[in-house]
């Protein structure tokens, strides 16, 4: 990819002339996304906005999380927004229903790295996303199962823990 | 999608807020079972200011019971607070009685004395439902020297006494106060005559 400054690369995708911006991750692979798409994250956003040349760092976000990072957003920033009720508004939304749904077809490792390069970037649609699938992942799971999940440590004595359950085994069972 | 053994300690580095996030995102049965995770799970779902987000709306539910001083002599209070605990408690607090506190408590299903201390402390107790329970504490206005709140735990026990601030050299008593929750914090209002 060309080293471009951050706000006035241009290219011809979608048949006209769109603004790009070339993001740099943490391992220094660099991006070149238009603008559009690129301001789905507030934070890029506010950072082309104060301008620069060179790329706009991103140290917080590896290459590989970049870029499905920008897979959902050239997707999402890509929808036209058609006419309400009408068919290609509904084929839009079940295109873009089945693109989350595989693009949340990975580890939980992957989900959490693009939770926290969501959180970071401030893309509230996809920390949405990955959020909700987490979510349902976890949430029929034990205790026990968590930890083993996330690596967590039970840092609770067996009393402690004894009272807990005891607790929990109240009006909610 | 289950690679959990590959990914082990991924979230563990997750921050506060993303973790809220999946969490507010989870029923509350779920959540509940997740304060057994560990400390640091039980903290983030207990946390006053995650309160908003997290699925616990049920700050308490409504309670029919002893408020007329006069009629009865005592006064009986509910501390339910389903972040801190799935059980209720309930605090009866008499005006005569030497042993001025019972704690009833929905786990045990038994009422207990305790011995309260409150001539020790120089504290009447101002009869009204001026009360107020945030974080699983009990918050009572009462009448001494001074007006003030007394802050008790479950057990019935005065963790802490909070004074209300009166004006410097006002010798004026509160006209009338209130005291409430909202969001986890305790808020005091009060007016002078």
């Amino acid at each position: 990819m060309a080293a471009a400054d951050s706000c006035d690369g241009i290219s011809t995708s979608g048949g006209g002339w769109e603004k790009t911006v070339t993001l740099v991750s943490s391992d220094d692979a660099r991006f070149e996304v238009r603008e559009a798409a690129a301001s789905l994250s507030q934070t890029v956003r506010r950072m082309i906005r104060a301008g620069g040349d060179g790329g706009i760092p991103l140290p917080k976000v590896d290459a590989r999380t970049l870029s499905t990072v920008l897979e959902y957003c050239n997707k999402h920033a890509a929808v036209p927004a058609p006419a309400p009720e009408s068919s290609s508004a509904e084929a839009a939304a079940v295109d873009l229903e089945w693109f989350d749904k595989e693009l949340m077809h990975v580890d939980l490792a992957t989900l959490c790295s693009l939770i926290r390069a969501a959180d970071y970037l401030e893309v509230a649609g996809l920390l949405d996303l990955t959020c909700k699938t987490v979510a349902d992942m976890i949430k029929s799971k034990t205790a026990e199962e968590i930890r083993q999940m996330f690596g967590i440590q039970n840092d609770f004595t067996p009393e402690e823990e004894e009272q807990l359950s005891r607790e929990n085994a109240g009006v909610f069972e | 999608m289950d690679c959990s053994k590959r990914s082990a300690g991924a979230v563990a580095s997750l921050p506060d807020d993303p973790l809220v996030e999946i969490l507010s995102r989870v029923p509350v049965k779920s959540l509940c079972r997740f304060k057994c995770v560990s400390k640091a799970w039980r903290d983030l779902i207990a946390d006053p200011l995650h309160r908003k987000k997290l699925p616990q709306t049920l700050e308490g539910f409504f309670f029919l019971g002893d408020s007329e001083w006069s009629s009865t002599g005592k006064l009986t209070y509910l501390i339910f607070d389903t972040a801190a605990s799935s059980h209720f408690h309930l605090v009866q607090i008499e005006d005569e009685d030497m042993i001025p506190v019972h704690v009833y408590s929905s786990k045990s299903g038994v009422w207990s004395p305790v011995r309260c201390d409150l001539d020790d402390l120089d504290l009447y107790l101002v009869p009204g439902l001026r009360r107020a329970c945030a974080n699983g504490m009990l918050y009572v206005v009462m009448s001494g020297g001074m007006h003030q709140i007394a802050v008790m735990d479950v057990e019935g026990n005065i963790r802490k006494i909070i004074p209300v601030p009166l004006r410097v050299g006002d010798e004026f008593w509160p006209f009338s106060d209130y005291v409430g929750q909202s969001q986890g914090h305790l808020h005091y209002i009060y007016h002078l005559t």
